[in-house]
């Protein structure tokens, strides 16, 4: 166990290096010298030069590298090529946003995809598994930034029920891109979960439960669901990533003020040095749940082989 | 001793299409998508004979017009009829889909296939990197894809199609290494046939039904991830007309003609739908062991 857990941390950290290694290149492989990227359109010779030392860029790339990597560790993720600032302040204010938006997502995607899954399995084929069914369906379909739209159309615009944009208005914001968030997970946890649990109906030790008598709820919570759930949460664990790349286009669709928003303002402003830190954030965060939902993994199925 | 002929043979055509066919016909939610993606293929197709609108030509005087009988689904802040840019913008989005996945299928397949086959150290590199691809999630790896290579719909298709390589990788190495230990490829490699015929002669045909799976599944979500790249516009530009490039220039009316946005939304809900419809109905209909892998 304990071999198996530092192999997957090592293996994380392997993950991360590589990213790490794509994003530094990200910066040299763009069309353009990177120099005058940072100093701007409008900067003369002698300033690119000045900055190209002072960036260190007039190094060979392998030395450039060694200095990523070691400010890096320093939590040090270079300067804005737009706003002077360093990147990490920009990173470090946005990310509870986003933090906020992907866990609320992902909260209202479990607590309403487990339940739903759960009730279309034990009341297979009826009315309710059909119309559950049915609206997975749509919600595998909708591209998230659609949805959004149409939810701002219908309870911002129309209704008024909700803020349309930004995050200034408690939950009243936060719903609607909560939900456009939740909803390609939501759907899939659902799906996952109704197979999952129909699965495990269909075992012998659930039949023995029956024959000894036992109650019918005390066999769905204590045989049923927590066998069932053990590949629901893998499903959970890799819609996480699912969540944060979502977040980038619901972001952007509601002005909400996280990383998402402010990978494509970076995008658009060619502020690419604060492209470079949102990426790493991002992919950071991927791996760090990854590993998280694995170890979970093995704590809970104690039939997983750790070799 | 029984005459052969004397067995009931109610039908005479029993080729594996003909069985695969009859299997998907009688799943009625399967069938309902492959009728919703030939109609939208159909329309595309056919966007001359449905419309004598040009998709591309302004007309500021009917500008954010409602939808009505000369405009079907209205026009746009250009005054350009959305319907015939929905027609039009259907070639080019499903266009773009297929382009993707295939290339994502001609470069996942064989270095699946030499994955599993061969072992080793090729094994080893080829599963890192599919480990890496699959390392970031999936929709910042083609935004920024896109941001390295600069925009355009060649540029949008690479970096789309880098996305489905890694599940084509994965599902061929597993084909083949549950093939290559079979007899005939013993048999094969006995009498002496090179590895190259072994792998695309006898083992990737084997090996197709799950690649034919996974790529119809993949359509969506490349068609998804393009059309979002497009909302963002870093995917086709303007004014070539593209469903999600449409909903990203559209999005500033959401307040005042919400009208614009609908169409372009359903166009691609429907191919989604559509094809997830029919990648499940194959699944099923060609190999139900599948419906756990994918």
């Amino acid at each position: 166990m304990i071999k198996y857990i530092l192999r997957r941390i090592l293996v994380s950290f392997l993950t991360l290096l590589v990213i790490v290694t794509f994003v530094f290149l990200l910066l040299r492989l763009l069309p353009g010298d990177p120099a005058q990227l940072y100093a701007g359109q409008n900067a003369t010779t002698e300033d690119i030069e000045r900055l190209r030392v002072q960036l260190n860029l007039d190094k060979p790339i392998h030395i450039q590298y060694g200095f990523f990597i070691s400010k890096l560790v320093q939590g040090d993720m270079g300067i804005s090529m737009r706003t002077n600032e360093p990147v990490w302040h920009e990173i470090k204010s946005r990310l509870p946003a986003t933090i906020r938006l992907a866990v609320s997502g992902m909260f209202i995607a479990v607590l309403v995809g487990i339940p739903a899954g759960l009730f279309s399995a034990i009341k297979r084929y009826s009315f309710f598994d059909h119309l559950i069914s049915t609206l997975t369906l749509v919600g595998v379909a909708m591209p998230v930034y659609w949805l959004g739209l149409m939810l701002i159309i219908v309870f911002a615009v129309k209704l008024r029920w909700f803020a349309a944009a930004g995050s200034q208005e408690g939950l009243r914001s936060l719903v609607l891109p909560a939900f456009t968030l939740a909803a390609f997970s939501m759907a899939l946890i659902t799906r996952m979960t109704r197979a999952s649990v129909l699965e495990v109906l269909s075992q012998e030790y659930i039949t023995t439960a029956r024959a000894k008598g036992q109650k019918e709820h005390v066999i769905l919570y204590r045989h049923v669901l927590r066998n069932a759930l053990i590949p629901v949460i893998t499903v959970v664990g890799l819609q996480f990533g699912n969540l944060l790349g979502g977040s980038i286009l619901t972001e952007t669709i509601f002005a909400w003020p996280g990383l998402g928003q402010l990978l494509t303002q970076s995008l658009f402003s060619r502020d690419y040095s604060t492209v470079q830190g949102v990426v790493l954030v991002f992919s950071g965060l991927f791996i760090l749940v990854n590993l998280i939902v694995d170890l979970l993994y093995a704590y809970i199925d104690p039939r997983i082989q750790y070799d | 001793m029984i005459e052969l002929s004397n067995l009931p043979n109610k039908k005479t055509n029993e080729s594996p299409f003909y069985l695969f066919w009859e299997r998907f016909r009688k799943n009625t939610p399967a069938t309902i998508g492959l009728i919703l993606l030939v109609l939208l293929l159909a329309a595309s197709l056919a966007a001359p004979l449905l419309t004598d609108m040009d998709p591309l030509k302004n007309n500021l005087i009917e500008a954010l017009e409602k939808p009505s009988a000369t405009h079907p689904l209205g026009t746009d802040y250009l005054g350009r009829d959305i319907l015939s840019r929905i027609l039009y913008g259907g070639r080019l989005t499903l266009t773009i889909g297929f382009l993707a996945v295939g290339l994502g299928l001609v470069i996942g397949v064989p270095l699946g296939a030499i994955s599993g086959y061969y072992g080793g150290w090729a094994d080893l590199l080829i599963q890192r990197i599919a480990d890496i691809l699959l390392s970031f999630p999936s929709f910042l790896l083609a935004l920024t894809l896109v941001a390295l290579m600069g925009v355009g719909e060649r540029n949008l298709i690479i970096s789309v199609g880098i996305l489905a390589i890694p599940s084509f990788i994965r599902l061929v190495r597993g084909a083949v290494l549950t093939l290559r230990s079979q007899l005939y490829i013993d048999a094969a490699r006995s009498i002496g046939a090179q590895d190259w015929r072994i792998i695309f002669k006898h083992i990737l045909p084997n090996a197709m039904v799950p690649v034919i799976i996974n790529a119809s599944l993949n359509l969506g979500y490349a068609i998804t991830t393009a059309a979002g790249l497009g909302f963002l516009g870093l995917g086709v530009q303007p004014p070539t007309p593209e469903w999600g490039t449409m909903l990203g220039e559209s999005k500033t009316y959401i307040f005042s003609h919400p009208y614009m946005l609908t169409s372009p939304g359903v166009a691609i809900f429907i191919a989604i739908i559509g094809l997830n419809l029919v990648g499940d109905g194959l699944r099923d209909a060609l190999d139900p062991r599948l419906k756990n892998l994918l």
